[in-house]
Order: C-alpha cells, then structure tokens, then sequence
C-alpha cells in the first residue's frame, strides 16, 4: 500500500515540475515601452480639457500624433537590437485622465534577457520607410496614413486643436501643425540601463510634454494670434516643432 | 437479479444505438437525393480562385481568411446583389441605392427602400469600398463588408425582411442552389444560410474597384491634365505656395481620396454636441466627441454621386465648396482643418475641373459590374 502512494506521490511531482518547466519556456520577456503625454503638469486629454498657454492663451487639442523608427535596444557591448522599424504614437483616442494615466503601450518581444544599457530611435519617419508610400503595406500598418503625396512623404509629426487667443473662453482658433521631411528625422538615445530577466515584462516609461513641443518659454513659443497652421511650408516653424518633440520626449 | 436487468439494458441500448444508426443513414440519403437534384452529372465543385487586380498605387486590400475571392463566389454576389428577391416584396435589390451609372450612390438625399420609405441618410457610393478597413455605413457600425451585408435585408426602411425567410426563398430557389454550391462548396440546400449570402456580396463588392479616371492615367503618364486641373489640382493638395490652399487632401487622402475616418465637418450648427440631431458616429461609440461625426465619403465619381454629405444636403459641388470656404459651424469636434478659404471664381472652377477627372467611366460602364438580369 505504501509503494503504491509513493509511487503516486512521485508520479504527481513529476507531472507538476514537468508543467511548470513547459510554463517557464512558454513565459516571453517582453519590454513595455509606455507613453504618456502631458500639457505642462496636466495630462493631455483630447477635447475636453483647456490647457493654459503662454500670453494669456489657452488651448484644447484634438490630435497629437508622431512617428518613431528604427526603435532599437543597445546592449552592454555597444551593439543595437532592432526592435521596430516603424511605429506610430497616436494620441487622439485619449479621451479621459484615467486613459492618459494608462499610456499608449508600444509592446516589444523577443528581446534576449540580458543587460542592455539604452533606447535608440528615431524620431519621425526614417528616410528608407519616407521614400516609400502607403501602396506598400496591407492595412493596419502605420504607414498605411499620414502620406502627403504632394510632398512624397509621411507627416511625421500631427498636432491639432483650437486657441483660446483673447482669453474669452472660446475656442475658435483652428490649429493644424503637420509637419514632415526627411531632414527632420533624428535619432536620439535615451541611456538606461536595465536587465531583463527571463520571463519578465519590464516597463519603460516615456513621457513627452506636448507644451514644450509647442514653446520653448514665454519669449519664444508658436503665437496663435499670428499662426494657426503649418503644413511643413516655414522651416522655422517645422523645424521649432520637431526640435521641441527631439527634447520633450524623455525617458524616466 | 440485478446483472440481468442490466444486462437487458445493455442490449435495449445497443437496439437504440442502432436504429439510430439507421435513422442517421436514412436521413443522410434522403439529403443526397435532394442535393444530387441540384447538381449536374457528377459536376466537381471546387470554387475557381479569383486574383484580385489591385491597383499598384493602392494600399493593399484585406481579404478575410475565411472568404477567399473565387469566381463563382464573386458571380453569385453581383445576382443577389441585384435580386430583389432580398426584400420583403420582391422590389427592392442592394442596387436600387447603389447604382452604377451613379458610382454605385443613387442620386438621392436620403434613400428610399420598399413601400416607397425614406433612409435616414443618403446611399454612400461603392467605389473601392473593399479598401474600407476602419467600419462601413457613414457610421463604421460595420467592421467588415460581411457584417454590412447582413443590415439592409431587416431595416425596415431599406428591404425590411427577415433573413428565415430570404434562406428559405433562396433554398427553394431553382437556380440558387446550384449557383451557393458552386461557390461554396455546400452539399446541401439548407446550408445556404444569410453568412452566405453576405460572404457572395461581399467578394462581388471587393472587385469594385474604382482606378481608371484620368487621375490615374495621369499618375500612370498616360494622360495630361489640362491647365485647370492642374491648378485645381495644385489647390486640392495645397501644393503650390503661390495658389489658394483648400485643405480637402487631409481627409480626402489619395489614391482612394479619404482618408477611411470620421469627421465632424461642420455642416451641422449646434449649441451643444449632445444636440447632433442625427448623432452619426457617436451613436455607435457612445463617445460625445463622436457625435455629429460622420464617414469621409470617397471623392472619386464625385461627378456623379450627388447630392453630398450624409444628408444629401448639397446638390451641387459648388454649393460644396462654398461650404467648406465659409469654415463650417463651430463645435468642440469640428476638424480644424476645416477652415475659412478664400477663393476666387476661378479657384472654384479648377478645383471642380479636378475633381471631375476622378471620374471613372470604365469603372461605371463595367460589364462585370453590371445588371446580370439584363444580360
């Protein structure tokens, strides 16, 4: 009788460490790159909420849009792991503070455990991916939108709202910035390090303050009592805005 | 005692088993008879896959897993398609709002279904509309060309059937059954279900593809535009800093000139968006920012798809531009790229020259696209 219980016993021990090895070799490691956006300290909710802006100015926003290349990992020795080619960090469905709390997740797998010690990618559309066109790629794709055909290349970056330019509490001001081209696309690092371990999710939190995209400070920033769009026609314009995105977008 | 009843009851189980058995392989036979009725010496049915020829500047059509584009699959769409067999009394087909010589619209404000009753909204034309990814109906309420096609034949305002009884007339059909097994493969009538039905329409309606307007001979340099299209279309694109920008482009993304969202447009004058009285997109989100939003309606056969927006509220283009030069009515969704314009006479007179060359008479003129109950 009591071999029979051993025996059973050993049986049910092997059964159950057996599960839970396939378990461990089933567990991915994934990198959860986490995006929030803010308006100041505010988080950045589409329609409802009006922002404080410089002069006396305030705005809503009803879309706020960019692309990211070439998203790699560095590791410990230097080298690069790409992660995406191309991915599109869409703001528009942000409708109310809990969802701007909750991020957009932008989900990488397959990255080896390890040490890695940055993030590396580019900001906008890489010139490779900016010479072809939505006719490319089966939908959904992020590149299946967003193209200018007048000016053969994707919109990098989409910022959309209405001013508040009289401080009278309405909102008529139409904002449209669209800005894109090939001399915009710059990569950047962002120096973390991090291990990833087997079977884990690690989350990164990125964070971009859309009113920084928007001014620098109070004696320099996009005037929407003189300017309301930009189809990436004044240099001085697209360039302020994707040199604001390079810096607003940081890691934490 | 006991062991003989039970096993009486093994051998009154076996005895069950058995007639059911012979039951099942009565049934069975009787269906063949039926379905050997419907099929013609042996005839093998294997559906004859259908290469879609997209167009190279297109974005790439998705085609479910599940309905493969064949011949016989898309041939018995475009029947159904125009059988007013569909509607409860027999004169109502997709057609009757969706007509070629009209880009697949029906030139009316609002669409009038069986017994003479009015739509809500006009009929939105077909032209390419197995690129429409992100929902159809002005609304997205659909997620696929399979799902909307399952819609019309229960609204009461368009076929108001039901679909019991559109399978049974289509199962009792002398031609059906012949025409659902060739395409699908079924081996019996009663498989012809209304998911069969809208898988047919829905291959038929993924080869209306709409790329052969002077646009596109234009992009394939088989063809110039003249000076006024040219300028309009410089101004349509916002192209030229030296030209009037009209903001369509935004939207109305080429090649398929929209951009597949929705828009509040600024045609509706409301104090507040719960007052939208027709809540479009809001109505299926249940998002407020959502109402008064409504589908960015392709521009290729503009020409003939009139009159415009949802409610057919403009009969003529020009009324169109006029609109969307005055910045549309303020609201806290209005798309700001709908803004104050100034044009000129002139400026409207090429924007419409361009828009007129996405008109596509070899895409109305079709003769695969066409009526088969007049062939």
């Amino acid at each position: 009788m009591m071999k029979k219980i051993f025996f059973l016993a050993a049986s049910f021990a092997l059964l159950l460490a057996a599960t839970c090895k396939e378990d461990d070799d089933f567990a991915k490691e994934v990198v959860d790159m986490n995006f929030k956006s803010t308006f100041g300290d505010a988080p950045l909710v589409m329609y409802e909420s009006a922002y404080p802006y410089e002069a006396g100015m305030s705005v809503k926003l009803q879309l706020f849009q960019f692309y990211l290349s070439n998203i790699s990992v560095q590791r410990e020795d230097g080298s690069l792991v790409l992660q995406k080619d191309i991915a599109l960090i869409n703001f528009k469905d942000i409708l109310t503070p809990s969802a701007a709390t909750e991020g957009i997740s932008l989900n990488m797998e397959g990255l080896a455990p390890g040490h890695y010690k940055a993030i590396r990618m580019g900001i906008g559309v890489a010139p490779n991916l900016n010479s072809t066109n939505p006719a490319n790629y089966t939908p959904p794709h992020p590149l299946d939108d967003n193209y200018w055909s007048a000016a053969t290349g994707y919109v990098f970056i989409k910022i959309e709202g209405n001013a508040d330019t009289t401080g009278n509490g309405q909102f008529p001001a139409k904002l449209t910035f669209h800005t894109g081209a090939n001399e915009l696309y710059k990569e950047k690092t962002f120096d973390k390090h991090f291990e990833l371990k087997k079977g884990q999710t690690l989350q990164l939190k990125f964070s971009v303050d859309l009113k920084k995209v928007l001014s620098k400070g109070p004696g320099d920033f996009l005037d929407f009592r003189q300017i309301t769009q930009d189809h990436s026609n004044n240099p001085e314009v697209y360039t302020f805005i994707a040199d604001n995105l390079y810096n607003a977008l940081v890691l934490e | 005692m006991a062991s003989k009843t039970q096993q009486l009851n093994l051998f009154e189980v076996c005895c069950l088993l058995f007639l059911c058995l012979c039951g099942g392989i009565f049934m069975v036979s009787a269906t063949r008879v039926l379905d050997d009725a419907d099929r013609k010496n042996g005839d093998v049915c294997s559906p004859t896959p259908y290469t879609l020829q997209e167009p190279a500047h297109f974005v790439k059509m998705l085609i479910p897993a599940d309905n493969p584009l064949t011949e016989e699959g898309i041939e018995l769409g475009r029947q159904l398609f125009y059988d007013p067999l569909l509607s409860m009394n027999g004169a109502v087909s997709c057609a009757s709002c969706h007509l070629p010589q009209l880009g697949f619209g029906d030139g009316k404000a609002f669409s009038i279904g069986v017994n003479g009753q009015e739509g809500p909204r006009s009929s939105l034309p077909l032209a390419n509309v197995g690129y429409y990814y992100k929902g159809l109906f002005w609304d997205g309420r659909s997620k696929s060309l399979e799902d909307q096609a399952l819609i019309p034949v229960r609204e009461p305002h368009e076929m108001n059937s039901d679909w019991s009884l559109v399978e049974l007339k289509l199962r009792n059909h002398p031609k059906y059954p012949e025409l659902f097994r060739k395409a699908f493969s079924i081996t019996d009538r009663k498989e012809i279900t209304r998911f069969l039905v809208a898988k047919a329409i829905a291959q038929f309606e993924r080869t209306l593809i709409s790329a052969n307007a002077k646009y596109d001979q234009v992009l394939a340099g088989k063809a110039t535009y003249t000076a006024s299209e040219e300028r309009g279309r410089k101004i349509f694109f916002d192209a030229s800093d030296d030209l009037p920008k009209s903001e369509c482009g935004h939207c109305h993304l080429d090649p398929l000139f929209t951009n597949l969202d929705f828009q509040n447009n600024g045609i509706q004058q409301v104090t507040s968006l719960e007052d939208f009285p027709d809540k479009g997109r809001g109505k299926i989100t249940k998002i407020i920012y959502d109402n008064g939003k409504f589908r960015v309606p392709t521009l290729r056969n503009i020409e003939l798809t009139a009159p415009y927006m949802h409610d057919g509220r403009f009969e003529t283009l020009e009324a169109v531009l006029d609109h969307y030069a005055s910045g549309g009515h303020l609201a806290d969704n209005l798309n700001p790229n709908v803004r104050q314009l100034n044009f000129s006479k002139q400026d409207k007179i090429d924007l419409i020259a361009f828009l007129k060359t996405l008109t596509d008479t070899s895409f109305v003129q079709n003769p695969a696209f066409a009526n088969p109950f007049n062939e």
